[in-house]
Formats: C-alpha cells, sequence, structure tokens
C-alpha cells in the first residue's frame, strides 16, 4: 500500500498524516504540490492546515497549484482513494471534485475540540468522538446539491450536536463512485493512544480494508 | 552637531551619549547614533534589569545565553522560553498577540528546534470593561489566527483579569521546541563566512519597535504608527519549513532571528557571541518599499525574517532550499577577522564599531529600599464576610475561576498529535514526546498578587506554586523560564518590586533544583491612573518517562478524597487569595510563606504513590482554595462530593483561603494510603468521597447543575452578551 | 433627519505589509497569469447613516470608520460613495 500526502505551503497537519499512514505500515511519501505524477500511489490525501494561509478563502488558492489540477486526472483513472481532511476537503469542494462548499463557522469563531459523529459506513460503530479544528467549516450547499447528495447516499459523517452551523449536519461527504472522501474532522488525530482518543483507527482500518482486499483480488 | 540632537530624541541620556564617547573614543555618526540607541533600550539592552538577573542558577540547562535555552531528556532537548508583547497588544490586540507568537517561536527556530506547543499567560482588565472586552477578544483571536495556522497546538496557559490590567494588558507566550542535542544551533558566528537574509521583504514596520516596548502607554500611543506590524502565519509556517531544512544543511554554521531591533540586533549579537567582525551591505537586503534609509534597514521589524551564517560551499544550497519554498533570500555580508562591526551602503563604509559596545550596553543599579506600600499592605485587614452559598456561586463564577474553554476551544491545541494533556484538563499541559517516549509537562503561572504583597516570599511562592501544577500530574520539574513584567524600574517602588522577586524567584528555583533555562523582562506596564502588579510569569518544563505514569487531575465517582500537606488553621496568612479580591476587592495582610522541605517530600511522597498506583487523581491547591481543587477535580469527572471541608471557625478563610504546600488527591484505596501517609509522617486529612449529583459539606448543600453551569458558561455569557 | 448612504474602503496603510496581497501576488505569477501584479487586499462596507445634515452626517460617519471599521495603527479608510437617500 503507497500512500502519498499533498503537501502546500501552509500545509500543517502532513507530519501527523504520515505518523498516522505508518502506523498503519503504509508506505508513505509526500507530494510537493509542484508534482504531478500521482497515479503510483493507491491513496492520497490532502491534509488540513492552511494552504497558501487560507488567504481570499480557504483552499482557493490551492487549486492553481499543479499537483491539484492533476487529481481530476487521478480521478478519473481510478487509481485508487483522494482522502481530503479539513483543509483538504476545502480544497476538493473548490475545485468541485466534491459538491458544495465550506463557509465560516455560524459563531464566526475558530473552534477546536472532539465531538460524536454519526457514521454512515459498514464496519463503524454507530458512533465515533472525532478532533475538529477549523474556522470555515459549515458545510452548505443548495437545495438540487443536497438532494443529489442525499440520493447518491454521501453523507458519510454527521455532527451530533452541529458545532459550526453546517446544512443537514454534514461533517464529511464520501463519494463512493469516484472514491473520493472530504471530511473537516482529523481521524489523524485519533490513533495514538498517548494522545487520549483512537476512535480515527477505524477511518484508516477502513481504508485499509478497502485497499487490501483489492490487491488480494488483483493478484 | 546634529547628532546632539538627536541621541536625546531617540531616547539616549546624556551620561549614555558621554558613555558612547569613551567607547568610541569619537563621535558616533547619524546612524550609529541609531544603533546605540536602539541595542541600549530597555527592550534590547535590559538595562535596569541585568545587574539583577545574574542572580539565577542555570546550571542544567542547555544552551542557555541564546535565544532560547533548555533541558535534555535522552538524545533531546526541549527547548523553552517565554516573550512579552503587552505594549502592541495594547493597542492592536489583534495583530499585536499574533505577531508575538511569530516572535517566540523564531527564537526556537533559531536553536534549530521544531516548535511543539504554545502557551501563554494573558492578563486584562475586568471583563465586565467593555475595553478589557475588546482587548481580550482580540488578543485571543490574534493567537487562535497565528497559532492555528502555523499549526503549533496551544496547549494551555492562563487567563485572568483584573482591574490592575486594563490600561496594561499583559500578553506573554511561551513556546516549546523539540531537536536533537547534537544538532543545536548557536548564534555565535565565526569568521570567514557568508552573511544570509532569508525570508520576508524587509519595509518600514516597527521601526523604533523596540523602543516602544519600553515607553509607558498614553493616549498618544494610539497613533504610534508604525510601531505594530500584520502577522503572516502563512509566511511564518513556510519559513518555520525552509528554515529547519537549511538547518539540516552541515555548511550551515549559525542562526539568529529577527527580533527586537531586527537586522541591528542579530547581526550584532552574532559577531559579538562570535568574537567576530561582521561586514553587511545594507543595499543587497531586499526590500519592499522604495527610498529606505540604512537606520531604517537596520531597525526595521518587518515579520518572518531570519539570518545565517553559512560557509561559501553552502550558500547555493541555502538559496536552492529558499527557492523551493519561493522565499526571497539575498547575500548581504560576511563575516570577518577584523572585529568589526562595519555596515556598508552602496559600498561606503557607514558604520564602524566594536559588536561588545553595541551588545554590552549600560547597567543600572535601581532601588532596593522597601516601599511604604509593604507595610501598610501587609497590617490591613479584612472584615467583610459573605453567606457561604452565595460565596460559592461567586467564586465558581468569577472569570479568574471560571472554565476558559471559550478561549481555548479558538486555539487548536491538538494539531502534531502529541497533545497529551489538553488545555482544562489539568493544571500542566501534557506533549508526547515519541522520540523518548515519555510526556513533558508545561506550566505557565503567577501569582501577582501575592507577588505585590511580598516580592520575595510572592517570588518563591509562585516558583512553587508553577511547580504544584507539575508535580500533581506527575512530572519531576526541570527547567523554568519567565516572562517579568512590571511597571516603570525608575520608580522606587517598581524597583523594589523587580529587585527582591527576582531574589524571591532564583531562591525557588535553587529549593526545587531547576535551572533557569531562559527569560525576558517588560518594563513601563503602566499608564498615568494604574501600574500592573508585579507579574512574573513563570514557565515551567517537566517530564515524566512514561504516559501511563501521568496523574489525572479528576476525581471519579466511589474515590475518597484526602487533602495532604500544610492544613489550614485560623493563624494561616492567606493575603492575596482570589476570593478576598473578588468578593471585597481587598488585597492585603500577609501571603503565606513556602516550606519548601515540605515541598520537596509531597513530591517525593506523590511520586511514590503515583508508581505503586494508588492515587488515581490529584489536584494541586490554589486559586480558589480547597473547595477550588476539590470543585475542579470532581467537575472534570463529572461526578460531585460529599463530605468536610471546613476546619476552622472563619469558613470563607476554610474553603477559599490560599496557602501553599498542599495537594488534593483521589484514591480508591484510602486504607492503604492512609497506612502510607502515617508511615511517611505526612499530614493529611481526609474529606469526603465523590457521589455523582450531590455536593455537600459541613451541613450546606448545592445544586450541582447549577454550579456547573456558572463554571461552564460564565466567560461565553459574558463575551456573547 | 437626513439619511445617507455611504461605502467605505479599508487598506493597510502604506508601508504595512499585506500577507493575503503577497499570497495572492504568487499564485499570480506561479500560474504565469500576470507576473506582478501588485495585489493590495482591503475590505469593503456599505452602511447607512443620519444626521440633521450632511456636515453632521459626515462626522458621524467619520467616528465610525476610525473608531469601529478601521484602526488607525495599521489601517486608512476612503469614502468612496457618499449620497442622500
Amino acid at each position: 500500500m503507497k500512500a502519498g500526502i499533498i503537501v502546500f505551503p501552509g500545509t500543517n497537519c502532513d507530519i501527523d498524516t504520515e505518523k498516522a499512514c505508518k502506523y498503519f505500515g503504509w508506505e508513505t511519501e509526500f507530494i510537493w504540490h509542484d508534482d504531478t505524477e500521482l497515479n503510483k500511489y493507491d491513496i492520497i490525501f490532502l491534509p488540513g492546515g492552511f494552504s497558501y494561509g487560507d488567504y481570499i478563502r480557504a483552499g482557493r488558492l490551492a487549486k492553481f497549484s499543479p499537483a491539484v489540477m492533476s487529481l481530476k486526472d487521478y480521478v478519473k483513472t481510478k487509481r485508487g482513494f483522494l482522502v481530503g481532511i479539513c483543509n483538504g476537503f476545502q480544497i476538493l469542494c473548490e475545485t468541485k471534485l466534491l459538491p458544495g462548499i465550506l463557509s465560516t463557522n455560524t459563531n464566526t469563531k475558530f473552534i477546536c475540540e472532539e465531538v460524536e459523529l454519526e457514521v454512515n459506513h459498514d464496519g463503524f460503530p454507530k458512533s465515533v468522538k472525532f478532533a475538529i479544528a477549523h474556522g470555515e467549516g459549515r458545510y452548505i450547499a443548495d437545495e438540487q446539491t443536497l438532494q443529489g447528495i442525499q440520493a447518491k447516499n454521501m453523507i458519510f459523517l454527521r455532527y451530533k450536536n452541529n458545532p459550526n452551523g453546517s446544512v443537514l449536519d454534514i461533517a464529511g461527504l464520501y463519494d463512493k463512485e469516484n472514491r473520493i472522501i472530504g471530511m473537516m474532522p482529523h481521524p489523524e488525530r485519533g490513533v495514538f493512544s498517548e494522545t487520549g482518543n483512537i476512535d480515527g483507527k477505524y477511518f484508516f482500518e477502513m481504508l485499509n480494508k478497502a485497499l487490501t482486499k483489492e490487491t488480494v483480488a488483483a493478484t | 552637531m546634529k547628532t546632539m540632537q538627536l541621541y536625546k530624541a531617540l531616547g539616549l541620556t546624556d551620561s549614555e551619549y558621554v558613555e558612547i564617547l569613551k567607547r568610541l573614543g569619537r563621535e558616533p555618526n547619524e546612524l550609529e547614533t541609531y544603533l546605540f540607541s536602539a541595542m541600549w533600550s530597555e527592550h534590547c539592552g535590559y538595562k535596569h534589569s541585568r545587574k539583577y538577573l545574574s542572580i539565577f542558577p542555570s546550571g542544567g540547562a542547555v544552551s542557555h545565553g541564546e535565544n532560547a535555552g533548555g533541558v535534555q531528556i535522552g538524545e533531546h532537548v526541549i527547548v523553552f522560553k517565554v516573550e512579552s508583547h503587552n505594549h502592541p497588544s495594547a493597542v492592536e490586540p489583534f495583530q499585536g498577540a499574533a505577531t508575538g507568537i511569530g516572535g517566540i517561536v523564531r527564537d526556537i527556530l533559531a536553536i534549530g528546534a521544531r516548535p511543539i506547543a504554545l502557551l501563554d499567560s494573558l492578563k486584562f482588565g475586568k471583563i465586565t470593561n467593555n475595553f478589557s472586552k475588546h482587548i481580550f477578544d482580540g488578543v485571543v483571536h490574534g493567537i487562535s489566527h497565528y497559532g492555528n495556522c502555523i499549526g503549533v497546538p496551544t496547549v494551555g496557559g492562563e487567563v485572568a483579569f483584573d482591574e490592575a490590567y486594563t490600561d496594561s494588558p499583559l500578553v506573554n507566550v511561551m513556546c516549546v521546541g523539540i531537536v536533537r542535542k547534537d544538532k543545536i544551533r548557536s548564534a555565535a558566528a565565526e569568521a570567514g563566512n557568508v552573511v544570509i537574509a532569508v525570508g520576508s521583504h524587509t519595509g518600514r514596520d516597527g521601526i523604533h519597535g523596540a523602543s516602544f516596548a519600553s515607553k509607558e502607554l498614553n493616549e498618544k500611543s494610539k497613533e504610534d504608527r508604525p510601531s505594530v506590524q500584520i502577522g503572516d502565519p502563512f509566511t511564518k509556517k513556510v519559513l518555520i519549513e525552509a528554515t529547519l531544512e537549511i538547518l539540516e544543511l552541515q555548511e550551515v554554521q549559525s542562526c539568529q532571528d529577527f527580533g527586537a531591533a531586527g537586522l541591528l540586533s542579530s547581526s550584532s549579537e552574532m559577531a559579538f557571541k562570535g568574537e567576530c567582525g561582521i561586514d553587511l551591505h545594507l543595499d543587497k537586503v531586499h526590500l519592499r518599499e522604495e527610498g529606505m534609509q540604512p537606520w531604517e534597514i537596520m531597525l526595521s521589524e518587518s515579520q518572518e525574517r531570519m539570518l545565517f551564517v553559512v560557509k561559501q560551499n553552502g550558500v547555493d544550497k541555502v538559496l536552492k532550499i529558499a527557492e523551493k519554498y519561493d522565499i526571497p533570500a539575498s547575500i548581504i555580508g560576511e563575516t570577518t577577522t577584523h572585529g568589526r562591526y562595519r555596515l556598508f551602503w552602496h559600498g561606503k563604509n557607514v558604520a564602524d564599531l566594536p559588536p561588545e559596545s553595541l551588545a554590552e550596553g549600560p547597567k543600572y543599579a535601581i532601588n532596593e529600599q522597601e516601599p511604604i506600600y509593604i507595610k501598610q499592605y501587609a497590617e490591613s485587614k479584612l472584615t467583610k464576610t459573605t453567606p457561604i452559598k452565595n460565596a460559592v456561586e461567586k467564586i465558581v463564577s468569577d472569570p479568574n475561576f471560571a472554565s476558559k474553554k471559550w478561549v481555548y476551544r479558538q486555539y487548536d491545541h491538538t494539531v502534531g498529535t502529541r497533545t497529551a494533556i489538553k488545555p482544562g484538563d489539568a493544571g500542566a499541559a501534557g506533549i508526547w514526546i515519541h522520540e523518548e517516549g515519555g510526556v513533558v509537562g508545561i506550566t505557565i503561572d503567577s501569582n501577582p498578587r501575592q507577588v505585590f504583597l511580598n516580592p520575595y516570599e510572592g517570588g518563591r511562592y509562585s516558583i512553587w506554586e508553577a511547580c504544584r501544577n507539575l508535580i500533581s500530574g506527575g512530572f519531576e520539574p526541570l527547567g523554568m523560564t519567565n516572562c517579568l513584567n512590571y511597571g516603570n524600574p525608575e520608580k522606587d517602588e517598581v524597583a523594589y518590586q523587580f529587585v527582591k522577586s527576582v531574589e524571591g524567584l532564583a531562591q525557588g528555583c535553587k529549593e526545587a533544583g531547576i535551572p533557569v533555562a531562559s527569560g525576558n523582562v517588560s518594563f513601563y506596564n503602566e499608564s498615568p491612573e494604574r501600574r500592573v502588579y508585579p507579574t512574573p510569569s513563570i514557565g515551567i518544563v517537566g517530564y515524566v518517562d512514561s504516559p501511563k505514569k501521568m496523574v489525572k487531575s479528576s476525581f471519579n465517582a466511589g474515590e475518597t478524597l484526602i487533602l495532604i500537606g500544610k492544613d489550614i488553621e485560623e493563624t494561616s496568612n492567606v493575603g492575596g487569595s482570589l476570593y478576598q479580591r473578588a468578593f471585597y476587592d481587598f488585597v492585603g495582610g500577609k501571603i503565606d510563606v513556602v516550606d519548601a522541605k515540605l515541598e520537596l517530600q509531597l513530591k517525593k511522597i506523590l511520586f511514590s504513590l503515583r508508581d505503586s498506583g494508588f492515587i488515581s487523581g490529584c489536584v494541586d491547591v490554589s486559586e480558589g482554595g480547597l473547595f477550588g481543587a476539590v470543585f475542579e477535580g470532581v467537575k472534570k469527572a463529572n461526578t460531585g462530593f460529599i463530605g468536610n471541608l471546613i476546619s476552622i471557625n472563619d469558613h470563607e478563610k476554610a474553603l477559599f483561603g490560599e496557602i501553599t504546600g498542599r495537594y488534593v488527591i483521589s484514591t480508591g484505596n484510602s486504607l492503604i494510603v492512609e497506612e502510607f501517609l502515617k508511615l511517611n509522617g505526612v499530614s493529611y486529612r481526609k474529606l469526603g468521597k465523590c457521589e455523582d449529583k450531590k455536593f455537600e459539606f459541613d451541613g450546606y448543600s448545592f445544586d450541582l447543575a447549577k454550579l456547573y453551569d456558572l463554571y461552564d458558561n460564565s466567560i461565553d455569557l459574558e463575551m456573547n452578551e | 433627519m437626513k439619511k445617507y448612504k455611504a461605502d467605505i474602503i479599508v487598506t493597510l496603510k502604506k508601508g504595512v505589509r499585506d500577507p493575503q496581497g503577497a499570497a495572492v501576488d504568487t499564485v499570480l505569477k506561479r500560474t504565469g497569469i500576470q507576473e506582478i501584479a501588485q495585489v493590495q487586499t482591503g475590505k469593503f462596507f456599505t452602511l447607512d447613516v443620519t444626521g440633521s445634515d450632511e456636515t453632521n452626517a459626515k462626522a458621524k460617519l467619520d467616528t465610525i470608520c476610525r473608531e469601529v471599521l478601521s484602526n488607525p495603527v495599521l489601517e486608512s479608510y476612503k469614502v468612496e460613495r457618499f449620497v442622500e437617500l
């Protein structure tokens, strides 16, 4: 299993994500945002942080990076999973790889805490606790888009006590057809028992299982 | 001659000017006069404090005297330092606080360490005051904006509100970093190398920032235009990565950050510490604005810049890394064997000074006579009382005691995946050092009222209170850093407060066996109306070799609570206690004197109990007194308490009085613990049991849900109204 | 009482670094859209202000701009439009 983590100027969860990937024994590389060779990876992470300082708006300036422009091709060839966490989710929405947009939290403040989430996926417990840390995490989309999301069963994570005003309590989306996952919560912060919470493991195990099955099937 | 008027305008005194003439054997030119005025300002030159700070013990600290000092843990060094950004935060709270973080992070970076945690000690006027509210909101927002963006978690700190800080809020930021011992860099340069400036373009930002910080605030300060800068956390984050990559190069010899007095301070210290000369070509510095003069380039405090001294064969490598990160860099000079500090402007030599004349400014002796207020205040007595039911509600909703969730919820405290103890979970923060297997405990704390009433004993009190924060979590205190915030040191009262509290702090550190690794002084925190309490913010770093050995600060249902150490008596001195200030606006009386022998004994006992696994929780007794410790412990486990807390006739003093040398522990094995305490001759008192949904002591019973609600929401309500 | 509509633009003072502008500049340069763009950012406000006459309303607006919309330590403001409603 080979994971690639795209690093922009201003990314700050790259090392955390690497730490988590390595914990699961994945071969892990950083991809500087100027690189465009993405097809060697089974999974690509757009990690959290403040790419280009989140100036203008979160994710806006990062979408012009060569690596991001190559993502469309990566998705089209269905090479592997594309996972955007926090700032990564914002970038996925800015580039329209996922529908909708993330806007400023209703209380206008940055929010960092552990939140309870309802997970819509097999192999997860009904409820998990992940860390969130964002100022622009309020998911919004127009009525038509929301209908599409629901029709495709794309809502992956829902807040139990909505902290930021997201519509339909949406915390994360999963486009199964294109294998794109975007979420505001940080599963990579929930892997090591030394830091308290280990619910994030479920997420990495889910990816592990999906991809290992394929590798076995392919051989 | 023009420079004669200039030196006065720049804040140099007549005697300082005479000293300059003596050292140079000639008159300084205009540029040189600017250089002296900045380097000899209080902010850079520590002229009123240097003489006294030399008594701090530093044995055992690593890299002491550099940008930041540290303590060794295995193969690594934990580097830490606190710095103030009080004056800029008073005029522009958001940017002032943000750039404060920027500054302290650069200090850690200059050692070659990766910053892994931030903490802050913040003081504001009363939260009900609209102006203070505005400053509080802006400062927290600024810290959140900057700290979150650079990906360094803000894991703890303290926030306090007192009228004394209305005009001069205090913003002290502590940064902690980690570096392999063999990778530590020094600021000292060697001759024959190339000087490279990396980072943002130099503009006219913060020119005179250093002298600005050494000035009392008045109405005119608001118009002090260029002294506050815009922080750019994005460039800082990129600069952190670029700097750490550059410092991996063998060819890089020394590193300095651009702090107060910018290029001047960083380059002259490099030359002074390295005992070499330096030639700088100011026209080679990359500039943001046109028409900048040499003195402006030298004094600019533009953010996000670093200075490197590199061997000839490493220059290209450094420039290449800068290019990768899209960061401007320029070769601006070289280190030399001639031992002079020389500046050039388009080839012309415009300044030529011995480096030590800049770096070693004057040292002043200040007043050490006890001012009359000390005795007057010590003799004043509190006579008012409050019914206990009201008092308990008052204390839990007081913003100094109540939950600071409104603050730390805005800080990213989990980025970095190292946070073992989160803000609000204990008196100290915990950062997992996976490189060594253990956890570093960090605290920043202060006891301004106690220091005000008795500077010397207040100094010792502050050290031990910070130590207790760590010890209660199972951490062995290892090293101290400080930020000393006072009023105008040229005034006798302030001078005395400073000198005596520094003596007390030094003594406390010696007793606790911890070196002072680094420090910072901020004077002139006063306005014509108000002066801050003498406020030494004490940062202490400790360690425990396994996460499993950390002791929680929550008490669980069913467990027995035991007070160990000093018990309060009718005659105990509780001067400076929060309840007296909060209920009656009273600050007076004598403060409790630390018994260092007892403190060391309690540490040993607690660590034995920790290792045997017989205690499950521990809280050190500080603000809010015995009641405060019990309440905080049960609140964290969302349980309650039934038992006895009051042992003397003065019920308020029994519950809320603050004395040193005591902890509340919780245990499920009370018989064994009691036996152990008896055996070791430790005085203790069994308080009662944790029980869900109840809060009762000595015949009083409380609505627990209401108390929790007041504690959780009082700051929130105040800020959202 | 007369009512006026005002548009105000708040920008950083000359000489104060504008990190947002600099970041946009970098991206424009990287994408090759525009080599040197000198992007400057600011804030735009539109609001209603009342007053006994124009002078009175303008004085009020000035206070709002100075005390609330900008911080004179770092920012300057410009009234772009001021019309009676």
